[in-house]
């Protein structure tokens, strides 16, 4: 195979990763917005063409059932947390995927695939679990308090992949009971800065990072309270952020 | 000298079928990468004049609109009702194809098709053009020769 093109293949497949993972984020936060589908339609369908064009069969496979689910919201379907956090999950495998493009799918590529395929023909993934309450000794706890599954699990990969703890909450009702878990507290604030507000004036000294999406809101930043803007996952300035206000965390 | 249009947005899909039909002989290839720039090329838009164009490979999906209501746009234009049009897919899906012959696609080629067969379909894309060329070019001298026939039929009667 020219090697050219397969480069070209992988640089054009991870602009379009990018596109998938900006686009579910932005129709997740506001699943009436059906125009964004058909971006994202197109991108997948980039990527399978290309797939198809230099033979890489588990590219073209994996994509064809990624292009199966994005096709029933083409036809109207509406976005839930369960599809809209299958589909951010396997936009982070079609990366793995590209990275290596002449590999066969693994079993996890496989596993994937097969909940894809369950989707494309109706059947409606159980959203994560939020709360999860296995944590591992020693390492260091983040409460994540975001209402967004998919932004939720976006920031979540990249802080359990650097070894935290993450606690996933979707508002504040509960979070109290776990503050004495967390070494820090990561929030959303762009709708109502106001429940995180009230949540740190009761927890002075855990350090805090709010998050939020177009423009910063008013919120002095100090030592132990950060603004991080919302980004891509592949942004590592929220996870640079953690580990500079939980000392002795993982690096 | 065949002028053979590509009309895809992948960056990909544009430089391997460029270098495809540049080694199958077909070097006069110009590559666009929206229907907008299709447009233009084609001289739809207002306001551009048309380039030459022999064989359109046409992706169906495209950013800034369906490769099939391209072509219904493209027959409606009389200079280019008869350009041979092939559609260019990954799907095998039939009634998606059927509506792309109903629009005015010619042929079509899958992504994933072979050197040969893709050979295959622009050659006989442009044997057509060529073959419709010439009935066009036979009508319009049968046409010359009826209407000299019928001066001169004119001319006798005056004559007599």
């Amino acid at each position: 195979m020219n090697q050219s093109f397969l480069e070209e293949f992988r640089a054009e497949s991870l602009e379009h990763l990018d596109k998938l993972d900006a686009g579910l984020l932005a129709l997740e936060r506001d699943p009436s917005k059906q125009e964004l589908v058909r971006g994202l339609y197109l991108s997948a369908h980039t990527i399978k063409g290309g797939a198809s064009m230099l033979g890489l069969n588990a590219i073209k496979t994996f994509t064809h059932g990624f292009e199966d689910v994005l096709a029933r919201l083409r036809d109207g379907e509406r976005l839930t947390p369960g599809t809209a956090s299958l589909l951010l999950e396997s936009v982070d495998r079609l990366r793995t995927l590209v990275d290596d493009p002449n590999a066969d799918a693994d079993e996890t590529t496989l596993a994937l695939s097969a909940r894809l395929r369950d989707r494309a023909a109706g059947v409606e993934p159980q959203a994560a679990p939020l709360e999860p309450v296995s944590s591992t000794p020693n390492q260091p706890t983040v409460l994540l308090i975001e209402p967004s599954i998919t932004t939720r699990t976006a920031q979540a990969m990249p802080l359990r992949q650097a070894g935290f703890n993450v606690i996933e909450l979707e508002d504040f009702n509960n979070a109290l009971e776990h503050t004495k878990d967390a070494q820090a507290v990561i929030a959303a604030v762009e709708f109502d800065p106001q429940p995180a507000l009230e949540f740190l004036s009761l927890q002075p000294n855990l350090p805090a990072i709010l998050t939020y999406l177009d423009d910063p809101p008013a919120i002095p930043s100090s030592a132990r309270t950060q603004l991080v803007r919302k980004a891509s996952w592949r942004d590592t300035t929220l996870l640079e952020t953690v580990q500079e206000l939980v000392p002795g965390g993982p690096a | 000298m065949n002028h053979i249009l590509i009309v895809d947005d992948s960056r990909l899909v544009r430089a391997m079928h460029s270098e495809l039909l540049k080694r199958i002989g077909y070097a006069n290839t110009h590559a666009v990468a929206s229907l907008t720039e299709a447009s233009e090329y084609l001289g739809l838009s207002e306001g551009t004049t048309g380039l030459p164009v022999d064989v359109m490979l046409l992706d169906k999906n495209l950013p800034d609109g369906d490769g099939v209501d391209f072509i219904r746009t493209v027959r409606r234009s009389s200079h280019y009702n008869d350009l041979p049009i092939i559609m260019v897919t990954d799907t095998s899906d039939e009634l998606a194809l059927e509506i792309a012959f109903q629009a005015g696609a010619t042929d079509f080629v899958h992504k994933s098709a072979n050197e040969i067969e893709f050979r295959a379909r622009v050659s006989n894309a442009l044997r057509f053009r060529q073959a419709l060329e010439a009935v066009k070019r036979s009508d319009t001298k049968v046409q010359r020769l009826v209407r000299e026939l019928s001066a001169a039929k004119v001319l006798e009667k005056a004559e007599f």
